[in-house]
């Protein structure tokens, strides 16, 4: 009878003992990791480069495997996160304000509360950019220039309802001034119209414009502090503007990830982001990283609705 | 800057180094020569796995393809009028009819040698003239890029064919699917019906492997005929070298095509089919004899395959100085680059010179190999392939279709779509709807309206501003010219016979 | 005119024009996608009105110029074009169709290469080729190559084999 109880409590105890080793040994297949950007753009950059940090850091000799999923910004990938199974085989890049405003200005088939928040790695800041020749060298000329005459500064930008669009319309409320959005397909050809002088200023990202120093006039950054990556740029806040802003890319995970999964990728984008090697190769490609880790994430990604609600619902980009 | 030229070469010539370039001319010959297998999917599939390779070996097989793929999609024009990539339908109006008359071998030599020419003269551009053109390309806004594009709609008028309401409807379908995805401009979505594939317009390989691709396969297992006896494969020709001497009369053809594909791989976004377009119809314009064209004139395939050649390395100067790929397989080469860690900017040939000149001499030795590969070998053992017998050519093409079109992104839908096109072009082909106009209205009605909007924008609607820069007044000028001055010499011809008559 | 005898079960040998039936298409097609135009904005709508509008016109013309030809047929001694001939063998074609529908459903539900293993012979011998060794040895050459090319070498996915899911 004892000897049928203890066999028992030790069936019990193994059995456990298996589901809880069977959990912790996570991960034990291959982990897909979605894109939804064609290989080579910046999010693909950034998926590629943090694989082999991931794989590291999670053990079991795992294998971070990136797929790529382009269409409709980035949304086909994201949307294909949100249906995969929370079992942690299943990671996605997601950029913001991209992931969130579309849940507004189209059909989406996921909302915020689709995703599991992981890590938020990339935050690029905005930068307002005039042609070298241009007259505008300052920001307080660009808000005389906007000023003299309604939607007289035309600004070219890479599209609408994404981080540049967002930080346009904080602009118009900071200055009082109507300004004429000229939409590019992509951040380059933007840029080139304003090497070119066909535009009156443009707003794009810093890891844009560091390549192009010599070329255009930048006016400002849209950040707390100085960018590591071009400390002579002033933030906007020193001269006076609210202006905080800018582009994020991070990673999800599908909602309902089993806790001891998610605290393991959570160590384990913590200890990626820690490792020097990995700032080192970020840096390289150019990304400037700041991370904001599971409910951080998740707090920064309510934000950042909340931010592309307001403009939605007063400025309907379409 | 010529000093880092010289220093890049070195590595260049190391042997792994001039081993990709050499593979990638292969891979990028057969690509082309595969219907249904495009440069752009080829690239697109090489990029992923080329991250952590050295990048000289990856940019080397790249710049292999993409010169490899642009003559290899001549090899089915030619032979089968199936073209292999976007650039080379213009290089099936008389490759097709020269196979027809058992000149295709002599066909495809004219083309080795004319891609080989542009190839050469583009990359040498490449070397010398990046930063001064990539100056140029800054003076292209979008009004002025607006221009050039109904610059490029003159040449419709030449591809309408016999039946002109069938060659304009042709045209507006093309315009009409240029259309389809979310307008850049006010964010709208036209035709999507509710899918996000579309969203981003429809892909110019899903519609030309539709269009072109499919019909033939199609029509291939169509004939009930015995395929034992059919030897229209038979090339018949003399060695390569012996025959370039006598080609040397096209030089003419050869200036101004790879000045044409030069000037279009500058411009951000205009792509090689429009220039193979542009110098056909430029050449046949100059000819002496333009009533032959189109039915079998070498010089034909000399003027399309000289330019979409030398638009290869030319697309790539606005992709390195300015981060605007030239074409569809430069903005994919341009992640090939990015996956490297290479910016696009000035600073590129700053901070890694030993990479982007080493990339410039592979262009110029994918080139030259062009010549070596294609001409001496790979062009008859794929007139071999294309001597199979036609139902298993034909169910043969059906598979490379299918991989070509879903390899590009991954999804089942291009392929989906890719077969609506398939059967529409059967149809349009049987009706004797011609093709090209549908293919130029693709390239160009959407990219014409997108700019048109934008320099309306920047001139805050006033219309004006398309003739405000010196650029645009001098564009307005050539199409004028191009455009009037057949009409004008018509009516002196017949004010001429007038007073003869009087 | 001699067309119009031949086994085609559509068009010619009822005596229509096929460019009637194809005007009619273009017509009802582009006045279909006319009406989607409404809810755009203003700028966004005006090409693609501009677009469909050009293609009624045009398909209006092309029918309209079918009925002249037809009419003009009934006088001997014109010489209108005879219509053209749709399919040089309508079963085949129908037969073809068919096979590429089951061929892309069954790279969807079964995987890329076993349903291509499948496909080319089975098309190859159906449509004329009657060679088994023939057969046998280009779908082995193909499909291994594509194989080797994509998985091995290229590590690229194609849909994957319902054994392996």
């Amino acid at each position: 009878m004892r000897l049928k109880t203890i066999a028992i409590a030790a069936a019990f105890l193994i059995s456990g003992g298996m589901a809880s080793t069977a959990l912790a040994d996570y991960p034990e297949k291959r982990i897909d990791m979605i894109v939804g950007f064609a290989a080579g753009g910046g999010t693909d950059v950034m998926a590629r480069t943090i694989a082999p940090y991931l794989e590291k850091y999670l053990g079991n000799d795992v294998s971070v495997v990136v797929k790529n999923m382009p269409g409709a910004s980035g949304q086909i990938g994201v949307t294909a996160v949100a249906e995969a199974d929370p079992d942690g085989y299943t990671l996605g890049t997601y950029n913001l304000p991209g992931a969130m405003a579309r849940t507004l200005d189209r059909h989406a088939d996921y909302n915020a509360d689709s995703f599991t928040y992981l890590a938020n790695i990339v935050n690029d800041p905005n930068v307002i950019v005039t042609p070298k020749n241009s007259d505008i060298d300052s920001m307080d000329k660009l808000v005389e220039a906007a000023k003299a005459r309604a939607g007289a500064v035309t600004v070219a930008m890479s599209s609408l309802g994404g981080d540049d669009h967002f930080f346009l319309q904080k602009l118009s409320d900071v200055t009082d001034a109507d300004y004429t959005v000229v939409p590019f397909s992509g951040s380059a050809p933007a840029r080139s119209a304003l090497m070119g002088g066909h535009v009156t200023m443009g707003i794009i990202n810093v890891s844009e414009v560091v390549a192009f120093r010599d070329e255009l006039n930048v006016l400002g950054i849209a950040s707390e502090k100085r960018s590591p990556m071009a400390e002579d740029i002033p933030t906007f806040k020193e001269q006076g503007f609210d202006l905080v802003n800018g582009a994020l890319r991070g990673f999800v995970a599908p909602a309902g990830l089993p806790d001891d999964v998610e605290s393991k990728l959570l160590a384990a984008f913590q200890k990626t982001y820690d490792d020097p090697d990995f700032q080192k190769a970020m840096q390289r490609s150019g990304n400037p990283t700041e991370l904001a880790l599971g409910e951080q994430f998740k707090a920064l990604n309510a934000e950042q609705l909340e931010l592309a609600k307001r403009i939605w619902e007063t400025h309907p980009w379409k | 800057m010529y000093g880092n030229l010289i220093d890049a070469l070195p590595a260049v010539l190391s042997l792994g180094n001039l081993a990709a370039v050499v593979i990638g001319v292969i891979a990028g010959i057969c690509v082309g020569a595969l219907p249904g297998l495009s440069a752009t999917m080829a690239i697109s599939v090489l990029i992923p796995f080329t991250f952590g390779m050295d990048p000289l070996v990856a940019l080397g097989m790249m710049a292999g393809i993409y010169n490899g793929a642009m003559y290899g999609g001549s090899i089915p024009a030619v032979l089968l009028r199936i073209p292999g990539t976007p650039a080379a339908v213009a290089t099936s109006f008389d490759g097709y009819p020269m196979a027809q008359q058992g000149r295709g071998g002599y066909a495809l030599q004219v083309a080795v040698v004319s891609s080989a020419i542009g190839g050469i003269v583009s990359a040498l551009v490449l070397m010398l003239l990046a930063p001064p053109l990539a100056k140029v390309t800054l003076l292209f806004g979008p009004t002025e890029i607006f221009w050039v594009a109904v610059f490029g709609m003159s040449a419709i008028v030449f591809l309408l064919g016999g039946d002109v309401l069938k060659g304009l409807i042709s045209a507006a379908f093309g315009v009409f699917v240029s259309l389809v995805g979310a307008d850049t401009i006010t964010g709208a979505e036209r035709y999507t019906f509710g899918h996000l594939e579309l969203l981003d317009g429809i892909n110019i390989v899903v519609l030309l492997v539709g269009l072109y691709a499919l019909p033939p396969a199609i029509g291939l297992l169509e004939e009930v005929r015995d395929f034992d006896t059919q030897n229209t494969g038979r090339l018949n020709t003399i060695s390569i070298w012996k025959a370039m001497p006598g080609m040397l009369k096209y030089w003419k053809t050869w200036v101004r095509s790879s000045v044409i594909g030069v000037f279009v791989g500058i411009l951000p976004g205009a792509g090689g089919s429009m220039a193979a377009f542009l110098s056909y119809n430029e050449a046949r314009r100059a000819s002496k004899n333009p009533e032959e064209w189109g039915k079998g004139e070498p010089e034909g395939v000399a003027a399309s395959e000289t330019s979409n050649n030398a638009d290869t390395a030319a697309a790539l100067i606005p992709a390195l100085t300015l981060g605007i790929p030239g074409t569809a397989v430069a903005a994919v080469m341009l992640g090939g680059l990015l996956i490297h860690g290479l910016q696009p900017g000035p600073m590129l040939f700053r901070d890694n010179p030993g990479i982007v000149f080493g990339f410039m001499w592979q262009f110029l030795f994918a080139a030259v190999l062009l010549i070596f590969l294609g001409g001496a070998l790979a062009t008859n053992s794929f007139a071999q392939v294309l001597r199979l017998p036609r139902p298993l050519l034909g169910a043969i093409i059906i598979a490379l279709v299918f991989i070509g079109v879903y390899s590009i992104n991954g999804r089942m839908f291009d392929v989906y779509l890719m077969l609506g096109f398939g059967l529409i072009g059967y149809f349009m082909d049987k009706l004797k709807f011609p093709l090209p106009p549908v293919v130029l209205g693709l390239i160009l009605g959407g990219f014409a309206e997108q700019n048109l909007r934008l320099a309306l924008r920047i001139g805050g609607g006033d219309w004006s501003i398309l003739a405000a820069s010196p650029t645009a007044k001098i564009l307005i000028a050539m199409i004028l010219l191009v455009v009037l001055a057949p009409l004008f010499s018509r009516w002196l011809r017949a004010r001429k016979t007038h007073r003869a008559n009087a | 005119m001699n067309n119009a005898s031949s086994s085609t079960p559509l068009g010619a040998a009822r005596g229509i024009d096929p460019d009637l039936i194809a005007g009619i298409i273009i017509v009802l097609g582009a006045g279909a996608l006319l009406t989607r135009t409404s809810d755009m904005p203003g700028m966004t709508a005006l090409l693609p009105v501009t677009m469909l509008s050009a293609l009624i016109v045009l398909g209006l013309l092309m029918i309209g110029r079918c009925l002249l030809r037809r009419r003009r047929r009934g006088d001997p001694e014109a010489t209108a074009p005879a219509p053209l001939k749709v399919f040089d063998n309508a079963r085949r074609f129908f037969g073809i169709v068919v096979a590429i529908a089951a061929y892309v459903a069954g790279v969807a539900l079964l995987g890329f290469y076993t349903t291509t293993a499948v496909m080319i012979p089975v098309v190859a011998w159906c449509f004329g080729y009657r060679s088994l060794k023939g057969v046998l040895l280009a779908d082995l050459i193909f499909t291994g190559g594509i194989a080797i090319i994509f998985v091995v070498l290229m590590g690229q996915e194609l849909p994957t084999e319902f054994f392996l899911r």
